[in-house]
């Protein structure tokens, strides 16, 4: 399998020699152009924008306790945000491997119905879905699963660890909502993923577990899914992230994930620009984390492999 | 004789008492369902100074006192159910909670999808115009031109209004009221358009850059309590409350002190 896969890594910077004695001539002409387009856009941003900045009080705002002394308003958006999306990635890579593995079977009855589901949600715009979903489904879905009895009239104090997995319990059915919302839209891309992973795998690979004669369940565990996961593992990376910035999506069907939580805190304190550019932050350095995390994940998986 | 004197009497005493019964026989299924959950669920949206966030992050404003007290008269708990403002009828028809008290006003589009109740409350639309853009406009005829620019909330009764008095004007939409303001103190529109007092309000704090074109307000609108087309009972139930609370001046009290007074305002954060 070695000589089978010697796939190219990107080139890592290799320390020699200072950093500035590496720039040539056409990277300082670059550096310079980037420069004055940044010293415009600030020029433009104090006099094109009328525009008093107060990032102080902004800070002041975001770390405000809440009256009963508990976590400031921003950080239980922060906080609900990365619960929805942690929710909503488990529930896409189970409902998504299993739509691409019914994609991919041999029978009909299997493939259609996960093709159709497939198409649809890939080929209509993600907010559109998203209202459709919640207006029309959700409403219907939740009575029906018998999850309204339970989501919108629990009395009973939830213990701890609900409360820690859950949030708060007048919550959950929003919750609930947001989730099945982003899992479902992000199941197709992860079922497509993982279609190509297993058509990537050679056609010698499948010949060969069979003529050794072993179950099904053992070709796919121990033949198909190590080599289809080192495959997919970077696109299933990038849709990670990009279901971490699709949460912010359902702020609009009134999840109160960070962006419905900013949208109120800039329309109530004034401090627009403030609160938006910290939620942008905040969303960056999450994506941005992962995108570290999955890097390194990555050079993990390559070093043991080879 | 005697049977036609009987027969009276017997129809009369059953047309009195008819009233009665049928009243004790009314249903109001909607509202006992409230009931027996023990909790309002109101649906509202952030919109100063009708409800917004204080600095804890708690809710605060002249929708969220008229609904603590609508709980609490009828012996009620409140939950508030936070909502986008573009979903806010949606939401409500898909049950998400029983009322919308946000600030509402009634328009004949929206009382084909919603049952509205009495107003509770009656505010104007008013205009701040940019003083360099719109200097020595003062009559509508000023801004009913092609190459004006009005800003405005999107969805909102003053885009409607906008429209009416305006036809020729483009109308620029923005999510909120800030964004909306802030175009015009930008120089890129010629006036913004907002329910009263935010224009005002904003004139002052920014008297270097905006005046109010109009001495009169453009509009009376009359905000109402929404509920789901149907719900005759949680209408009747909700009106007869705003008629009490309207008697005994209790809402125009709380509106006084939202609406014209600037006392509440150290509880929010004071930006823009």
């Amino acid at each position: 399998m070695g000589e089978q896969t010697t796939t190219r890594t990107v080139p890592t910077n290799s320390n020699t020699g200072s950093f500035l004695s590496r720039l040539n001539t056409l990277d300082w002409v670059l550096l310079i152009i980037c420069g004055i387009g940044g010293v415009w856009l600030y020029h433009r941003s104090t006099v094109g924008v009328h525009y008093l900045w107060q990032w102080k009080e902004a800070f002041e705002l975001l770390f405000t306790p809440r009256a009963d002394g508990g976590l400031p308003y921003f950080f239980q958006g922060l906080i609900s945000t990365l619960r929805l999306s942690i929710w909503s990635i488990s529930f896409a890579l189970v409902l998504g491997t299993l739509l691409g593995l019914a994609r991919f079977s041999r029978s009909v009855w299997l493939r259609t119905p996960a093709n159709t589901f497939i198409q649809l949600v890939r080929n209509i715009p993600p907010l559109v879905f998203v209202f459709i979903f919640y207006f029309f489904i959700s409403n219907q879905l939740i009575p029906l699963l018998g999850l309204e009895d339970i989501l919108r009239n629990y009395n009973s104090e939830p213990n701890a660890l609900q409360s820690f997995l859950f949030g708060p319990y007048n919550l959950w059915e929003n919750l609930a909502s947001g989730v099945l919302c982003v899992g479902l839209l992000s199941s197709a891309y992860v079922a497509e993923v993982v279609r190509a992973g297993l058509q990537s795998i050679d056609q010698g690979q499948w010949e060969a577990a069979d003529s050794l004669g072993l179950s099904r369940w053992v070709k796919y565990r121990f033949v198909i899914a190590p080599q289809v996961l080192k495959v997919i593992t970077p696109a299933l990376a990038g849709q990670t992230i990009s279901l971490v910035k699709d949460t912010s999506i359902v702020s609009l069907i009134s999840i109160q994930e960070m962006t419905f939580v900013g949208t109120e805190m800039a329309n109530s304190s004034g401090y627009i620009f403030e609160i938006w550019l910290i939620v942008g932050l905040a969303y960056f350095l999450i994506c941005f984390g992962l995108s570290l995390t999955f890097r390194y994940i990555e050079a993990k998986s390559e070093s043991i492999s080879n | 004789m005697k049977l036609f004197k009987a027969t009276i009497t017997a129809l009369l005493g059953l047309a009195i008492a008819m009233p009665t019964i049928a009243k004790e026989d009314v249903a109001t299924p909607n509202v006992d369902q409230i009931k027996e959950r023990g909790t309002l669920r109101v649906g509202m949206s952030t919109f100063v100074p009708w409800a917004m966030r204080n600095k804890q992050g708690e809710l605060i404003g002249f929708e969220i006192d008229v609904a603590k007290r609508l709980a609490q008269d009828s012996g009620l708990k409140v939950e508030f159910v936070p909502t986008a403002w573009d979903g806010i009828i949606p939401a409500l028809l898909a049950k998400k909670f029983d009322v919308i008290i946000g600030g509402m006003s009634v328009t004949p589009e929206r009382s084909k999808s919603v049952l509205f109740t009495e107003p509770y409350s009656h505010s104007g639309v008013q205009v701040a115009a940019n003083k360099e853009l719109a200097s020595g406009f003062s009559e509508f005829s000023d801004f009913d031109s092609r190459r004006v620019k009005i800003a405005a909330r999107r969805g909102a009764f003053t885009v409607q209004v906008a429209r009416e008095t305006f036809p020729k004007a483009k109308i620029l939409q923005f999510d909120d009221d800030a964004q909306a303001f802030q175009e015009v103190l930008n120089g890129n529109a010629h006036a913004v358009i907002a329910s009263s007092p935010k224009p005002e309000h904003e004139t002052v704090k920014h008297s270097d850059k905006l005046f109010l074109p109009f001495s009169e307000r453009l509009s009376k609108g009359n905000e109402a309590f929404a509920v789901r087309l149907g719900e005759e009972d949680k209408k009747a139930f909700f009106n007869k409350w705003i008629e009490e609370r309207t008697q005994d001046g209790w809402l125009k009290q709380r509106y006084e002190y939202w609406f014209s007074t600037l006392d509440w305002q150290d509880q929010v954060a004071r930006g823009q």
